[in-house]
């Protein structure tokens, strides 16, 4: 099923490699890579630079078909890919270049506790989780509404939880888009999409999902790490889940419509799963509402899983989470698109820009951040593997002026789940994470090899790449202490 | 005998299953879906479903046929083992999946498909066989 990428592959210099627009006479870009010479060789590996000059070839596609250092194979698109089209020029919008579990994203919080004060109490904080949050298959959530009160949260998408006591006004403040996309459309939602949320708001979901407690490992970056309030050694929570079987089915349904209308728009993709049309269409109006509809159920979701984690902390600490210091950093999408103006050869332009598998990293000066963080740049969130660590970066002006501010969004898997489950067993998963004191519980014995750290990319190496070519700088590097798997 | 083989791919799961006519492939694709959730042989054929499905062309006629057992699963809590269809001109599919409710005791889940993809979908003939790739999203 995976095969190696034959196709042309240009070293540009340390950290970029072009796949040049001639490969495939429908290209209508080049491809360009964000990598570096320790990652090209297990890049090339599977299919996704294919992927990468498939994108290419979609109407409207300005600069280039980009993928990120932690790309590998996907549906349509890889993972780990960008691709901006120019709504003005016939620009498409394509489900396959958001992805399945639109608005799978990662948030951080901060606490005012220390790694040894942790120590002591880790395992009753990881087993608290473990009961206190809905995880894995079939896991239904404790949050039951009225399809009527869905449809508020697919419009006030975190501001419901806020209504709800879940949340405080500085979570908000900390979510992209302020936790809701506005012009989400709940009419543009299919009943079966609304049946698949109803059950699981505040549920974690499960394979890659997790929730994370780390601590601060090392800062490269004081100022930045001042301003987030973080201090080395300092226990940090992180949450990666998204819009679950709504976001799916959004997904699935526009898809398969959209596969039907490519002769009407005179759309050839090389790929079904790059079915698209074009933005301004009803068509695309009517995804796009959707999309922002699971976007929002997603920003919500994680609101209500930072409230778990905030009660299981208080339960464990006999201490408020005020008095705990559990606040937001950020909360960020990396499956999402996003309508955004870009200075496209000197001229501004509005771009659909679909980042699948990849991170938002807008520079200093940026309204769209919290007003705290519009100095250094926004805050970006790349979760390792569970054994290994994560990061903390900040977005920068190269982003803005090469990427259209975006990086990576993670380790990238390196194995596959078969290959994962072949060359390891749960217990010597759980034997290499005890020797680095890690406590682990999972939902699904299955999830244990599959999310071995071993399966996954050097998240060091994907992270010096972004670092190294500039669209995204260190601040801080995580190591985990205790991880809930779905 | 296994009906369907496990495949490579990064981040989801791939299936290969090959069989001597269509109504086969379905079958044991169905079947296979069933399996990658939950140990087929603990799904008990008890409580039987009508499913009607239509596409344009095979491959979407089982994408989407899948799609609608994946439904079941996933909203009305039902896991199936068996299955009884008939194809009609590649297009439609009418069908009686043959299951039960979800039982946390006795069914152990093994992964979680939440979509089933076009990707690698393609019903094709390769000798005296048909065979097709699936991937599902996990």
């Amino acid at each position: 099923m995976t095969s190696p990428y034959t196709g042309p592959l240009e070293r540009i210099d340390n950290y970029h490699w072009r796949i040049p627009s001639h490969f495939m006479d429908s290209m209508r870009v080049d491809g360009m890579i964000y990598a570096n010479d320790k990652l090209i060789d297990s890049i090339r590996h599977d299919n996704a630079l294919q992927q990468v000059a498939n994108v290419a070839t979609l109407p409207g596609i300005v600069k280039y078909s980009f993928a990120m250092p932690d790309i590998h194979w996907g549906y349509g698109f890889s993972i780990g890919g960008m691709a901006a089209t120019d709504i003005e020029q016939g620009g498409v919008i394509s489900p396959g270049g958001v992805g399945y579990d639109i608005n799978c994203g990662v948030r951080l919080l901060r606490t005012n506790i220390l790694e040894k004060d942790i120590t002591p109490r880790l395992k009753e904080i990881v087993y608290g989780l473990y009961h206190n949050v809905p995880a894995g298959v079939g896991a239904k959530g404790d949050i039951r509404v009225s399809k009527k009160e869905q449809e508020k949260i697919l419009t006030q998408g975190a501001k419901w939880a806020l209504s709800k006591g879940l949340a405080t006004e500085s979570d908000i403040e900390y979510t992209e888009e302020n936790g809701a996309m506005e012009g989400a459309n709940p009419d543009a939602v299919s009943d079966r999409a609304h049946e698949r949320g109803r059950k699981q708001s505040g549920t974690l979901g499960s394979g890659n999902h997790f929730i994370e407690i780390q601590a601060v490992d090392e800062i490269y970056d004081e100022n930045a790490a001042d301003v987030f309030g973080i201090l080395k050694d300092q226990v940090v929570v992180m949450i990666h889940s998204g819009s679950r079987g709504l976001g799916y089915q959004i997904c699935d349904d526009y898809a398969k419509k959209m596969v039907h209308t490519l002769l009407k728009y005179d759309i050839n993709v090389p790929d079904r799963q790059l079915a698209c049309v074009p933005f301004n269409s009803d068509e695309g109006r009517l995804y796009f509402g959707a999309m922002k509809c699971a976007a929002n159920y997603a920003w919500n979701n994680r609101q209500c899983l930072m409230h778990l984690v905030r009660q299981t902390f208080e339960n464990v600490f006999e201490q408020s989470s005020q008095a705990l210091g559990i606040s937001l950093i950020y909360d960020l999408a990396h499956n999402i698109a996003k309508l955004e103006e870009h200075i496209v050869d000197g001229s501004k332009k509005s771009l659909c820009v679909h980042r699948k598998g990849a991170t938002r990293a807008f520079g200093p000066g940026n309204t769209a951040l919290p007003q705290r963080y519009q100095q250094i740049g926004q805050p970006v969130i790349i979760p390792g593997d569970m054994g290994t660590g994560s990061y903390l970066l900040l977005g920068t002006q190269t982003a803005m002026d090469e990427t259209f501010g975006t990086t990576c969004h993670g380790a990238g898997r390196r194995l596959s789940r078969k290959a994962a489950s072949r060359d390891y067993t749960p217990a010597q998963v759980k034997k290499e994470l005890d020797k680095k004191g890690i406590v682990l519980m999972a939902a699904g014995k299955s999830t244990i090899t599959e999310e071995a750290p071993g399966a996954y990319k050097d998240i060091d190496d994907v992270v010096d790449a972004v670092n190294g070519a500039g669209i995204s700088k260190k601040v801080c590097r995580f190591r985990p202490l205790g991880v809930l798997k779905g | 005998m296994a009906f369907y083989q496990l495949l490579e791919h990064t981040a989801d799961l791939g299936i290969r299953v090959s069989e001597k006519d269509l109504e086969s492939i379905f079958i044991n694709s169905a079947r296979a879906m069933s399996d990658l959730i939950a140990d087929l042989s603990t799904i008990k054929p008890v409580i039987p479903v009508k499913i009607k499905v239509q596409a344009q062309d095979r491959d979407e006629l089982l994408k989407n046929w899948l799609s609608e057992l994946l439904y079941h699963f996933h909203v009305k809590e039902m896991l199936f083992s068996k299955f009884d269809i008939e194809i009609f001109d590649d297009k439609v599919i009418s069908s009686i999946a043959t299951g039960e409710k979800v039982c946390d005791t006795r069914h152990s889940f093994k992964n979680d498909i939440k979509a089933v993809t076009f990707h690698a979908l393609n019903i094709h003939r390769t000798g005296n066989q048909l065979s097709t790739d699936i991937v599902f999203d996990v």
